[in-house]
C-alpha cells in the first residue's frame, strides 16, 4: 500500500497543474476547475490500482476529468435554463482582465463544443483520439471545432469579449 | 494540414493560453486527495459490503421458503395423498351455520374459520386453534378434528 500511495501522491504532484489548466478553460473558474481536479483525482484513485499499470495515465485522468465535466453540466441543478430576468452576480475585482473576458466566451460555447477546442487546440492531440474521448466520429469533431471557432470569432468581433482591447 | 487548419489551430491555442493569464497557486495537496481517496473506497466498500450481505440475506430466505414447501410437498406424498389437485371444487367457500356459530369452510385451504374472522392460511397458520376440516378424497365427506386432538404438524397447504 504504501508504493502505491507514493506512486499516487507522485502522480498527482505531477499531473494536477496541468489538469487544473485543462479544467480552467472547461469551466472559466479557478477554484471550480480545482474542486474539478480533486475529484477526478478521487475518482482515479478507486481505480488506482488498474490505471497504476497503464502507459497513459495522464490520457487516463484526462478522459476521467473530461468525463466529470461533462457529467456536471449535465446534472439539474447545473443545467442551464433560459430566463427573462439575469441573475444578480457577483463582480470580480479584477473584472477588466482580459483572460476573464476570454473565459467567458469560452464559456459561452456548449459543452461538447468547448471540449473539443480544448482538447484539439490546448492539448494538441489528433482528432482520432478526441472523437474517442468525447465518444463520436471523426467528422463530429471536426464540424464541433468549426462550429465553435466561429462561434468564438462571432463573439470577438462583435465586441462581446474583449471590448476595445484588440 | 492546410494552412487555413494551421492558422485556426495557431489563432485557437494562442486564444487558450491568454484565457488563462492569471493562474493562481495551486491550494491541492496530495496528502489531502489522497485521503479523501481512501474515505471514498472505504464509503464504497461499506456500499458494497452491504448490498452483498443483503442479496444474502434475500437469496437465504428464498432457498429457505423453497426448502419448506419441498419438505411439505415430501410429506404429503408420504401420507398417500395427491400433491396436486387437478379438480376444482365447486363453491370455494361456504358458510355454515352451527352451535358455535356461523363458519366458513374454505375448501382450498381445507381449513374452517369463524366467520368473523380473517380464513386466509396466515390466520390458519398462526391460530390453529379451531376445528380443522379435511376432506377424504374417495368419498368426497368432510371431517372435523378438534386442536387437542390434532397433531402438532403443521397444516398441509394445498399445492395448486
Amino acid at each position: 500500500v504504501g508504493v502505491r500511495d507514493d506512486e499516487f501522491v507522485e502522480f498527482v504532484h505531477r499531473c494536477s497543474a496541468p489538469l487544473r489548466r485543462t479544467a480552467l478553460l472547461m469551466c472559466g473558474d479557478w477554484h471550480r476547475a480545482e474542486d474539478l481536479v480533486q475529484t477526478t483525482l478521487v475518482k482515479l484513485f478507486r481505480a488506482w490500482s488498474r490505471v497504476r499499470g497503464m502507459d497513459q495515465r495522464e490520457a487516463c485522468a484526462r478522459q476521467v476529468l473530461l468525463r466529470t465535466i461533462i457529467d456536471e453540466s449535465r446534472r439539474f441543478w447545473r443545467r442551464e435554463r433560459s430566463s427573462d430576468v439575469l441573475p444578480d452576480r457577483a463582480i470580480p475585482a479584477v473584472d477588466s482582465d482580459l483572460s476573464i473576458d476570454l473565459r467567458r466566451a469560452l464559456a459561452a460555447l456548449p459543452v461538447r463544443q468547448r471540449a473539443t477546442v480544448v482538447l484539439r487546440y490546448w492539448e494538441d492531440l489528433p482528432v482520432g483520439e478526441v472523437a474517442t474521448l468525447l465518444r463520436c466520429n471523426e467528422g463530429t469533431v471536426k464540424s464541433q471545432s468549426a462550429k465553435a471557432l466561429a462561434a468564438l470569432r462571432t463573439m470577438i468581433d462583435s465586441g462581446r469579449v474583449l471590448e476595445g482591447r484588440q | 494540414m492546410t494552412a487555413a487548419d494551421d492558422a485556426d489551430r495557431q489563432w485557437a491555442h494562442t486564444l487558450l493560453a491568454r484565457a488563462m493569464d492569471d493562474e493562481p497557486e495551486l491550494q491541492l495537496r496530495a496528502e489531502e486527495v489522497l485521503t479523501s481517496g481512501r474515505r471514498s473506497l472505504g464509503r464504497r466498500r461499506a456500499a458494497l459490503t452491504g448490498a452483498i450481505t443483503v442479496v444474502a440475506l434475500a437469496a437465504t430466505g428464498i432457498l429457505l421458503s423453497l426448502a419448506d414447501s419441498a419438505r411439505s410437498g415430501a410429506q404429503t406424498a408420504h401420507q398417500g395423498q395427491p400433491a396436486l389437485s387437478t379438480t376444482a371444487p365447486a363453491a370455494p367457500e361456504t358458510t355454515l351455520y352451527g352451535a358455535e356459530g356461523p363458519l366458513i369452510l374454505d375448501a382450498h385451504s381445507r381449513v374452517m374459520t369463524p366467520a368473523n374472522r380473517p380464513s386466509s392460511g396466515w390466520w390458519n397458520w398462526c391460530t390453529p386453534t379451531g376445528p380443522r376440516w379435511t376432506r377424504d378424497r374417495a368419498t368426497g365427506a368432510w371431517t372435523a378434528t378438534r386442536p387437542s386432538a390434532a397433531s402438532t404438524t403443521r397444516p398441509v397447504p394445498n399445492h395448486r
